[in-house]
């Protein structure tokens, strides 16, 4: 007789462990009751190709959460409402951050922050009907193409959009090396196409020759022929890749190959510790989304040090620690925004107040960040120029204006 | 192209088509005995890379690194076989899913223990090796030349060992061998443990060129599928010539044209031979698994 009872159990509890195992990183939505309190659902990239990305994001929004709820918080009609956080693991992968989008609104979530990822965003952004229940917010640039519509009524892009931040990295990377020559390779995906854009025409803009361009599939780890292909091209600089699980192996592979000489460029998804871990890169330069908050001499940064070491025990050391800041300021800018409206229901009258200058009217900004007329926030940034591994200063760069605004 | 060009270009498809060779070999040691589908080998490589990393770090030590893991990686292997899949013979869907639960399990722990964070060891060996006029990454050299050694010694193991010729009996007729007293149960425990152990080697080799992260197994999975389909389901030599084939041509096309195209070329390679030779590049002889 076929002994086959036993496996079945075994499978079954097997499945279930691991299901467990991967919802103890998520909170749990239900628990975020809602009642009294204002209730944000976010969609983060916990697992998956772009993890190290979600973590920076999701320290923003708890570290935003425990400031406003432990201090004087959000008062509306003379009464304390406390903010309840909702994050849940859209994996980096489309299907999920649907699944998760669908959870939220079903829960009854108000004020969702949508994944980073453009190719997560997108299918989201497409297939709402509408977003006149919902308040969002999100950086991926796949939400520029709603933003000033009737579908963008009530979504927040709290970052500078590429075509805004990418050249003015470029410049800045440009000053420092004066490159003649440049390669761009970009992950094959919505947020990889469009940063090849934005830098391949800052870049000619410039004046600088880009002899190799090319994409390479997302879930490419091994980069040698890659490098190889690039070094022929004999370029002074290298835009590649734009996640530290990207970069991390391109580096590696160049490191490997010999090809250290050129100045190699992480977009705003980078962080120093790819460089750090590959320090036979002789230049390297990382944009900051945000602000270097791991540095201990800038007193704009200080209000958020603090508030992560009361959170975390310790200040951030981390330069992606600088995405942070974004979600941070967004939450205390929608918490303004609520009191300017005097209410946490009235959806576009807390959009209408987010593009106030009061909005940012409060104690210990971080980043000058304003939204404009359709939503899109300008704020400085910074780079870090990185020699041997390690970043031998920050630059900080003003924000630009739309020239049509 | 120049004559170095062609050559680092080789080497890196060499290297590569090495690890490919790997999980292509360990896959086909399970599937080819077994008849298990082990779709959780590229979790098992995994968990090997990152043992390696930590054992690393705490030592200090590449090589004591890699002989702990592959000493733990045969006791896994046999562990699991006897535990788990040995419970599913009559079933071999089940011991598909099973392999399918221990992804989950695997995944999630390393994710829970690791966290998103990219991981890197330094190599052992570093530097660029020069031929003349051509120069070569001493890192990819010396991941090839392992991995001809480690092919070098399971084809010893399968050819001149009792155990290895038990199991190729084994993988031909299990009834025929048991009636020439093989405890054929046992040589099916040595056979994933087997697997394991290739899984385990390739990790720790792939821990030398690739940042270890949580995302690693699941590509490389495939491929070394494709290797195995490629060479001849059940073919170690075929699960061998197939993955270096696919790393050639792989790192042929990212040269000469894009990744887009070496993808095209890799699944193009595998829909030509399943037309023209259904069996694999590598034909067994006729019933053999092994």
């Amino acid at each position: 007789m076929k002994r086959t009872g036993p496996v079945v159990p075994t499978v079954v509890v097997a499945a279930m462990c691991s299901a467990l195992l991967g919802a103890c990183g998520d909170s749990d939505l239900a628990g975020a009751s809602g009642e009294g309190g204002v209730k944000l659902c976010a969609s983060v990239e916990q697992t998956g190709g772009a993890a190290s990305l979600g973590g920076w994001f999701e320290q923003g929004l708890e570290v935003a959460t425990q400031e406003i709820n432990s201090g004087d918080g959000l008062i509306v009609d003379g009464k304390k409402v406390p903010f309840e956080l909702a994050v849940a693991d859209n994996e980096s992968n489309p299907e999920t951050g649907l699944a998760v989008q669908k959870r939220f609104e079903q829960a009854g979530c108000k004020f969702i922050f949508a994944p980073a990822l453009a190719t997560l965003t997108g299918p989201i952004l497409q297939s709402t009907r509408n977003t006149d229940n919902t308040l969002m917010l999100t950086i991926a640039s796949s939400a520029v193409p709603h933003l000033g519509t009737d579908k963008g009524a009530n979504l927040f892009m709290p970052k500078l959009d590429f075509p805004y931040a990418l050249p003015t990295v470029v410049e800045a990377a440009a000053d420092k090396y004066a490159p003649k020559t440049a390669a761009v390779v970009m992950a094959q995906d919505a947020s990889g196409e469009a940063q090849q854009t934005a830098i391949v025409k800052a870049l000619e803009d410039r004046g600088i020759k880009v002899v190799y361009d090319d994409f390479f599939d997302p879930t490419t780890r091994d980069f040698a022929p890659y490098i190889d292909k690039i070094k022929r091209t004999d370029p002074d600089m290298v835009f590649a890749g734009y996640v530290d699980s990207m970069v991390s192996p391109i580096l590696k592979a160049a490191v490997e190959a010999g090809f250290t000489q050129p100045v190699f460029v992480g977009t705003s998804g980078v962080s120093s510790k790819a460089f750090a871990d590959n320090p036979g890169i002789l230049n390297g330069v990382v944009a900051l989304s945000g602000r270097a908050v791991d540095v201990t001499d800038d007193p704009d940064v200080q209000a958020y040090r603090d508030a992560f070491a009361e959170k975390y025990g310790s200040a951030p050391t981390e330069s992606g620690s600088s995405w942070g800041v974004l979600y941070y300021e967004s939450i205390r800018m929608l918490a303004k925004a609520m009191e300017i409206a005097g209410t946490t229901d009235d959806l576009t009258a807390i959009s209408k107040a987010m593009t106030t200058d009061e909005a940012g009217d409060y104690e210990g900004r971080t980043i000058d960040m304003t939204f404009d007329a359709k939503h899109h926030a300008f704020h400085s940034s910074q780079v870090g120029f990185v020699n041997a591994g390690q970043i031998s200063e920050y630059v900080l760069i003003e924000p630009k204006t739309r020239s049509s605004e | 192209m120049s004559l170095d060009q062609v050559l680092t270009v080789i080497v890196n498809g060499l290297t590569t088509g090495s690890i490919y060779a790997l999980i292509g070999l360990g896959l086909t040691l399970i599937f080819g005995l077994l008849d298990i589908v082990n779709f959780a080998h590229g979790q098992l490589l995994l968990l090997a890379t990152y043992s390696t990393f930590a054992l690393y770090t705490a030592t200090g030590s590449y090589w004591l690194a890699v002989a702990c893991v592959a000493v733990a990686a045969t006791a896994i292997g046999a562990g699991l076989d006897v535990v788990l899949f040995a419970r599913a013979r009559a079933a071999p869907i089940t011991g598909l899913l099973i392999s399918v639960g221990l992804i989950a399990i695997v995944e999630n722990v390393l994710h829970e223990v690791w966290g998103p964070t990219p991981r890197d060891i330094p190599p052992p060996v570093s530097g660029v090796i020069e031929f003349g006029f051509v120069r070569l990454p001493a890192t990819r050299l010396f991941v090839m030349v392992a991995t001809i050694v480690i092919l070098i010694a399971i084809a010893l193991f399968l050819k001149r060992t009792k155990a290895g010729v038990a199991l190729r009996a084994a993988g031909e007729s299990p009834e025929a061998a048991s009636l020439m007293g093989v405890s054929v149960e046992r040589i099916r425990h040595l056979a994933f443990a087997v697997g394991t152990l290739l899984a385990a080697l390739a990790g720790a080799l792939i821990a030398m060129i690739l940042p270890v992260e949580p995302v690693l197994g699941d590509s490389l999975l495939v491929v070394g599928f494709i290797a195995l389909i490629v060479g001849g389901a059940g073919s170690p030599l075929g699960a061998v010539v197939g993955g270096l084939l696919i790393g050639v041509i792989e790192s042929i096309g990212i040269s000469l044209w894009s990744g887009t195209a070496a993808q095209v070329l890799t699944f193009g390679l595998l829909i030509v031979v399943f037309y023209f030779r259904p069996t694999g590049i590598v034909s067994t002889a006729q019933g053999s698994r092994l």
